[in-house]
């Protein structure tokens, strides 16, 4: 899996989301990498609860992905049971979508960093299949064939979140 | 409101001149023949400082009544509580989140010139959610401004009353060693001088603390 993480480029006018591709596999060094993109003016997005769930939805009912695992910043651990649960029944039953999404869209209403991370599996045009994580702090994973595709999707995807 | 302290404790002192200069010009007690002579101008000065003073605590009234205006803004986590400092405390992450209630109630003339500044650290970034970004700019990195323009109504005359919840989500840039950071939430309200004479603003602030912390 490739990484990145995705930046405000504050050099241009109208907050332009970019990208910052990563090697995690090499010594990295997080601070100096942060540090560094931070220097040449670009500010760390937040992926915020809201933002997860557009994700979703994109994922899960335009290109038909399945959401793997969804984890929170509290430690709920009733909350990450019925989310669980609800997974699960996606798995065998699309429409409980509509149940999860309104779960989301709860807690998000309550907090906009409550969902740390969101996963998903699905296929490309070219039937490769794709691996994509989402992390709150603005790293992302995208299966090695397809990062650059797939980055360019997410970033057209969020956007107008970052429109001021 | 300001000015209505410097008005309570002015007030007697501009009453009594107002009467002296009054009486000075015309004694309605000199025609008055049941008040004996040697008293006349202290009685008069008594009843004109009385007038004086009923009309000046009037326009006070009136003046609270249609400018005095009142901001609040309180930071907090789970409770709203003025009285409170809220310590924030990044996750492993590098994001946090404080919560933060605006109230606005007053003349929708001065609130509408009003803006708050909210300043943070230098390590930290903010972000706002698409809809609070109406009303809440990021100027710098570390700062934001919120409009009560946006708050308020176009009716210059009609009075204000508008409540909004902001959620300032935060990132900080990450500790290399286990260096700890702190710093302060803040605000700063900047007004036009009308603003500064008739609107009261009430808040606290929050301490955040990095990861490592």
């Amino acid at each position: 899996m490739d990484h990145g993480k995705l930046f405000i480029d504050k050099n241009e006018s109208n907050n332009k989301i970019v990208k910052v591709p990563y090697d995690q596999s090499q010594k990295f060094d997080y601070y100096s990498f942060v540090r560094k993109c931070h220097e040449e003016g670009l500010q760390q997005v937040i992926i915020t609860s809201k933002i997860m769930i557009e994700l979703a939805k994109y994922y899960f009912l335009d290109r038909k992905f399945r959401i793997s695992s969804i984890e929170f910043i509290e430690e709920d651990k009733e909350l990450q049971t019925e989310i669980s649960s609800i997974l699960n029944m996606l798995e065998k039953d699309r429409a409980y979508f509509e149940l999860l999404i309104s779960k989301l869209e709860f807690i998000a209403c309550h907090s906009s960093i409550d969902i740390k991370k969101i996963c998903f599996k699905g296929s490309s045009v070219s039937n490769n299949v794709i691996n994509l994580m989402f992390q709150v702090n603005g790293i992302y994973g995208v299966s090695n064939t397809n990062f650059e595709e797939e980055s360019n999707n997410v970033i057209k995807k969020i956007k107008r979140y970052f429109i001021q | 409101m300001k000015i209505g302290k410097i008005f309570t404790v002015l007030r007697p002192v501009l009453s009594a001149l107002i009467a002296i200069y009054l009486l000075s010009l015309f004694n309605l007690v000199d025609y008055v023949s049941i008040v004996p002579e040697d008293i006349k101008f202290e009685t008069g000065l008594t009843i004109y400082f009385a007038i004086v003073e009923n009309i000046l605590f009037a326009i006070k009234l009136k003046i609270k009544e249609n400018y005095a205006s009142e901001i609040t803004c309180i930071f907090y986590k789970e409770d709203a509580d003025i009285s409170n400092k809220p310590v924030i405390k990044f996750d492993e992450n590098d994001v946090c989140q404080v919560k933060c209630v605006l109230d606005i109630r007053g003349n929708n003339n001065i609130l509408g010139k009003s803006k708050i500044r909210i300043s943070l650290p230098r390590w930290v970034d903010v972000q706002f959610d698409e809809i609070q970004s109406e009303i809440v700019k990021t100027e710098e990195r570390h700062e934001c401004l919120i409009n009560l323009n946006h708050l308020v109504t176009n009716d210059k005359k009609a009075r204000a009353s508008a409540s909004c919840q902001i959620n300032l989500a935060m990132i900080a840039l990450p500790s290399k060693e286990l260096n700890t950071y702190t710093g302060t939430g803040k605000i700063i309200v900047k007004e036009t001088i009308l603003g500064k004479l008739l609107c009261d603003f009430k808040s606290n602030s929050f301490e955040l603390r990095n990861s490592t912390y």
